[in-house]
């Protein structure tokens, strides 16, 4: 049986009775986690989040409906709504994806490729200066692995704004990241 | 850790260079290897059980729900949230009390009515004031009754404190916030002062540091007092009171001293700072999309490897000694990409102070899309400040201040640009000040809004096409 096959069982069962959501919540729970943690890089707000997204999952599973996209989907479609809530209720000038202001190209390095030490904390206090949607398209490609176009679903755009989505936030990624690169050499330069 | 992927074949469909795939393969690199972050167990099992108990809940409903009734689609849409059928109600003895439930219903009914007719009085009692010309927080509790609707908030419409979805979700001025904050934390102080004020007057212990504006806070206990009977604490005060008098007469006379030394007033005063108004918007702006090249096809895809550029006409330093004349204000405007044609008007004042010439620059373009502008220039600082002259059109006849071109150019990454081409790179030199009518969205809704825009004009350099204008809001947006 594939895999969607199978889920597309769980999910029925799940509809049908509720207390058969377990093996759903099993598989996800570490996914919804990772996604939602890498959004507000807060262990106690991801927690309270995820809980959020689960309980309104399966308080309305009977809404869900196959035709119109993947549990998988629908399931951080509920994820990305409680961030995007949260955030409102914080920063309400963040949620509109202010970002903040690119370097200009001459601060950067261009010959500067060595990207790889870069902490994850530091990676995510990146991502998280990008607008709320290159996040989301960014998050659910490279760590969640969905398809472009099940990010379109989510997202609720085409599949070419996502892609679009997904180049200018990897091209402001790799500024930010070359301007700090820049800047802890330009440190070492100094205090080194 | 994740294997490493192949390269990501949107990266060439986004039309990117093979040094640019090379160098944005290293950051997808980079975040398919970032660490998962991984959920504490605990959290994981009590979430769990919390969940299973929630379906059992449900469970029970859907059971009850589905012994041989139809439900109502609410009902089917939401299982948490149900009304009990007729055999539950049944079951429930629900039947032998239903005449005992209907009186009682009745009577609240009754209360409730009685209660709220008044209190609807007065709330639109207060809404028909507001339609004589009273002021806009009437408006903001008549927005709060009526079903909500996008708009643009003057700094006369006060917003709804207590209402936290709308204060999160309207986007407030941050300088706004700013000053917000800094009033309420003087006013706190000031309470704080007249706290500690009463309960030294409570203790009756007199005390030597008491300010005026502590005395002032409570005046019946100045009145209860007489001459006769005063503590010395109190003569200290009227000792402080003369002691506080003659310094301020001092500092008058130096004041004045110093202006017969240097008759140049501080700061600059001009007249339009006074009948400054500003602008919130209730909502964000859905800026429109820009189709680029030939566009008869609707399947085209938005471009994602896009550059922009703005450089307007001339950047040019005015010598010192032309600031202030007409000539000299066009150049201004020009270097800021503003056309000033022979029978725009420009109106010049200038002020000299202490800090400095600073200059007043109305221009009011002949063409009749285009805004009056109100810039301001300090000498040795450049241009410090926009404004554009609202006649009433769209918003409340005043001055609102803008952002400038440069500013409001930032915001051009938000536009979604359709077209053929991987690859475009616009460069914009001209700008001129209209209204334009953008798509403002709040939750579901949304509305236009017809608002100042920069309307920026330009071409696309690789393809040398025909000229392109692209409208960005002229204030600020959240």
């Amino acid at each position: 049986m594939s895999m969607e096959k199978k889920e597309q069982e769980l999910v029925l069962r799940a509809q049908e009775d509720p207390t058969n959501f377990a093996p759903l919540y099993d598989h996800y729970f570490p996914k919804i986690y990772n996604y939602i943690y890498h959004k507000v890089s807060n262990k106690q707000l991801a927690e309270d989040l995820v809980s959020e997204t689960f309980y309104k999952a399966l308080a309305n599973i009977n809404r869900f409906e196959w035709q119109k996209r993947s549990f998988a989907c629908w399931l951080y479609t509920i994820a990305r709504n409680q961030v995007i809530d949260n955030y409102r209720k914080q920063n309400p000038v963040l949620l509109d994806g202010s970002e903040e202001e690119l370097p200009s190209p001459e601060h950067n390095n261009p010959e500067e490729k060595v990207l790889r030490d870069v902490s994850r904390d530091e990676l995510i206090a990146l991502i998280r200066t990008l607008s709320q949607d290159q996040q989301d398209a960014l998050l659910l490609r490279f760590q969640e692995e969905l398809k472009i176009k099940e990010i379109a679903q989510v997202l609720n755009k085409n599949e070419g704004a996502v892609k679009a989505l997904m180049f200018r936030g990897l091209k402001k990624l790799r500024q930010k990241l070359e301007l700090e690169r820049g800047d802890e050499d330009e440190g070492r330069k100094t205090y080194g | 850790m994740k294997e490493e992927k192949p390269m990501d074949k949107f990266l060439e469909e986004m039309g990117a260079s093979e040094e640019e795939q090379e160098k944005l393969q290293e950051v997808v690199s980079l975040l398919s290897n970032m660490q998962e972050e991984l959920p504490s167990s605990s959290f994981q099992s009590s979430l769990k059980e919390r969940l299973m108990q929630q379906a059992q809940e449900q469970k029970y409903h859907v059971d009850t729900g589905s012994a041989g009734h139809n439900r109502s689609s609410n009902d089917q849409e939401n299982p948490v949230v149900q009304i009990p059928s007729s055999k539950e109600k049944k079951e429930s003895g629900w039947k032998h009390y239903r005449p005992l439930f209907a009186v009682a219903t009745a009577a609240s009914v009754i209360v409730a009515m009685v209660l709220f007719s008044g209190y609807g009085a007065q709330l639109w009692g207060r809404d028909s004031a507001d339609s004589d010309g009273s002021s806009g927080r009437i408006v903001a509790i008549r927005n709060l009754l009526k079903p909500p609707e996008i708009s643009i908030l003057t700094d006369k419409d006060e917003l709804p404190d207590s209402d936290s979805e709308n204060e999160h979700d309207l986007a407030i001025d941050p300088d706004r916030e700013r000053e917000t904050a800094t009033q309420e934390q003087e006013l706190e102080k000031d309470e704080q002062d007249s706290v500690s004020a009463d309960d030294d007057q409570k203790e009756d212990v007199p005390t030597t540091d008491e300010t005026p504006s502590k005395k002032e806070k409570s005046p019946e206990a100045d009145s209860d007092t007489s001459d006769d009977e005063k503590t010395p604490a109190e003569e200290k005060d009227d000792g402080d009171e003369i002691d506080k008098a003659e310094q301020e007469k001092d500092e008058q006379e130096k004041d004045e001293q110093e202006k017969e030394k240097d008759p140049l007033s501080p700061e600059p005063e001009f007249e339009i700072w006074d009948q400054e108004q500003d602008i919130r918007l209730a909502g964000i702006v859905d800026l429109p999309e820009l189709k680029y090249g030939k566009y008869d096809d609707e399947e085209l895809d938005q471009v994602g490897n896009i550059e922009y550029s703005w450089r307007p006409g001339m950047i040019m330093e005015a010598s010192v000694e032309s600031v202030g004349t007409t000539d000299w204000a066009k150049k201004l405007l020009s270097g800021e990409g503003f056309t000033v044609s022979q029978n725009d008007a420009l109106k010049i004042e200038e002020q000299e102070t202490q800090k400095g010439k600073f200059v007043e620059i109305k221009f009011t373009p002949s063409r009749r899309s285009a805004l009056p502008m109100v810039v301001y220039y300090q000498q040795d600082r450049g241009i410090i400040s926009y404004y554009y002259q609202e006649k009433g059109d769209a918003l409340e006849a005043g001055y609102y201040p803008l952002l400038s071109p440069s500013r409001a150019f930032e915001q051009v990454e938000d536009v979604p640009v359709y077209s053929e081409h991987e690859r475009l790179d616009f460069s914009f030199r001209k700008v001129s000040l209209e209204y334009h009518e953008f798509t403002l969205k709040k939750d579901d809704r949304e509305q236009s809004v017809k608002m100042p825009a920069y309307r920026f004009k330009g071409m696309e350099v690789t393809k040398g096409s025909e000229e392109i204008d692209i409208y960005l809001p002229a204030v600020k947006i959240p």
